[in-house]
């Protein structure tokens, strides 16, 4: 007998999780690039 | 003559216990070959797959009965320990560019909409009886990502594993077959026709960073996808530090040519005529098709979303190339954009959401394993 009420969390929880952790990365690159940026820019 | 004696030897052949089933699978397995070998169909993959259908259909040689040699190879490389879809994460992230996911990281998005396939065949395969983690097996298929598919299912669902591998690569090998017609479905032939702008080169230091700054974001939030994203990420590292070269060659070569040796024999060893020849196998092929096909959907009309509010537009193309299958989803964008429009190079913005198809795969993979295992 399939678990339904599991597997709709699974679904929820599976794809609204992969795009929160993309995201989180999106944004994690983004401040990264930023902290160069200015760190080179220090530098010149 | 001694009739007795003659069957008794007779009785200790294989011929005498040749069954129907170790013929069909004998077919199978020469038509891998012939496949590898006539049409260079992924040749590294289905020869040795192939010859290890070949090998433990033959009876009485009992190849995967315990301790014997081919049930060694599977059961420490990859039901036991796991070690082999790791490895070969660590030879393609020593093979990976991330630069145009750094220059764009925007595209990540669509790495993520692509593993739509993932989640909405999940659900197809309980529709159709298998259990959570057979249909989390099946799903994965989606992400078109050969070791993480055997990843997960060695783990949920070993008892596939011939089947999931097997319509992984096959789908994988046929992205430019099955992927045009859905994105020309989905697209005008003015969206086609967007050019995107050259991405900013990016600098050494960011993509030195890029490998531990990952690995602590994903490793963070999933556990689970660590033995994945660790190999994927140290194999990065040793490519971009510039002062491994060694180890870096080593881990596209040398490692991943080995692993793959055993990779292919393990995957044909688990295609027993018991065990393959049931019409789960079947579902398990039609289940992953669709899988692929939602997948490229879902990149493709994120990708259109994302044109309703960005100013730049992007080519919704590159969105199907968010299935992994790195690099070839991310040349067929490249040639149907081409098609439209001869002087349109959208071939490293396609690379993006390629690369991030991978990550988006092994995240998935971390989730169904943290919430089914």
């Amino acid at each position: 007998m399939t678990d339904w009420y599991m597997a709709i969390k699974i679904f929820l929880e599976g794809l609204g999780g992969v795009f929160l952790v993309l995201i989180s990365l999106q944004i994690s690159i983004n401040i990264f690039t930023k902290v160069i940026n200015l760190l080179s820019q220090k530098k010149d | 003559v001694d009739f007795k004696l003659f069957h008794g030897l007779l009785a200790e052949t294989g011929l005498f216990h040749l069954t129907i089933g170790n013929v069909i699978m004998w077919i199978i397995a020469f038509t891998f070959i012939a496949l590898a070998i006539i049409k260079n169909y992924e040749p590294l993959l289905l020869l040795p797959i192939g010859f290890g259908i070949f090998l433990v259909n033959l009876p009485l040689a009992d190849l995967m009965k315990e301790n014997n040699l081919l049930w060694v190879f599977y059961h420490y490389a990859i039901e036991k320990w796991g070690i082999i879809p790791p490895l070969i994460f660590m030879g393609v992230g020593a093979m990976t560019d991330f630069r145009p996911l750094i220059a764009n990281p925007k595209t990540l998005l669509l790495g993520a909409a692509a593993q739509l396939g993932v989640y909405v065949t999940f659900f197809g395969a309980l529709l159709l009886g298998f259990n959570l983690k057979e249909a989390a097996s099946i799903g994965i298929i989606g992400g078109a990502d050969g070791p993480t598919t055997i990843f997960l299912t060695s783990k949920l669902a070993p008892h596939l594993l011939g089947a999931t591998a097997v319509a992984a690569y096959s789908y994988m090998a046929m992205v430019p077959i099955i992927q045009p017609p859905i994105m020309r479905l989905l697209t005008t032939g003015k969206e086609r026709k967007i050019r995107m702008k050259q991405l900013r080169p990016v600098s050494k230091l960011e993509v030195i960073g890029f490998p531990l700054l990952a690995t602590l974001v994903i490793c963070l939030l999933i556990p689970d996808t660590a033995p994945l994203m660790g190999m994927f990420m140290v194999g990065n590292l040793f490519r971009e530090s510039g002062v491994v070269q060694r180890l870096s060659s080593t881990a596209q070569n040398e490692l991943i040519n080995i692993v793959t040796i055993f990779l292919g024999l393990c995957i044909g060893a688990t295609m027993t005529a018991e065990i393959f020849l049931k019409p789960q196998s079947l579902y398990i092929f039609f289940l992953g098709l669709f899988s692929f096909a939602f997948g490229t959907a879902g990149g493709i009309l994120l990708a259109k979303f994302m044109n309703l509010f960005l100013k730049e537009k992007i080519n919704p193309l590159i969105g199907a190339a968010g299935v992994s299958a790195v690099p070839m989803a991310a040349r067929v964008a490249q040639v149907v954009a081409r098609q439209e429009d001869k002087h349109n190079f959208i071939l490293m913005q396609a690379m993006g959401p390629n690369v991030a198809g991978v990550i988006g795969t092994a995240a998935a993979a971390g989730f169904f394993l943290s919430m089914l295992k």
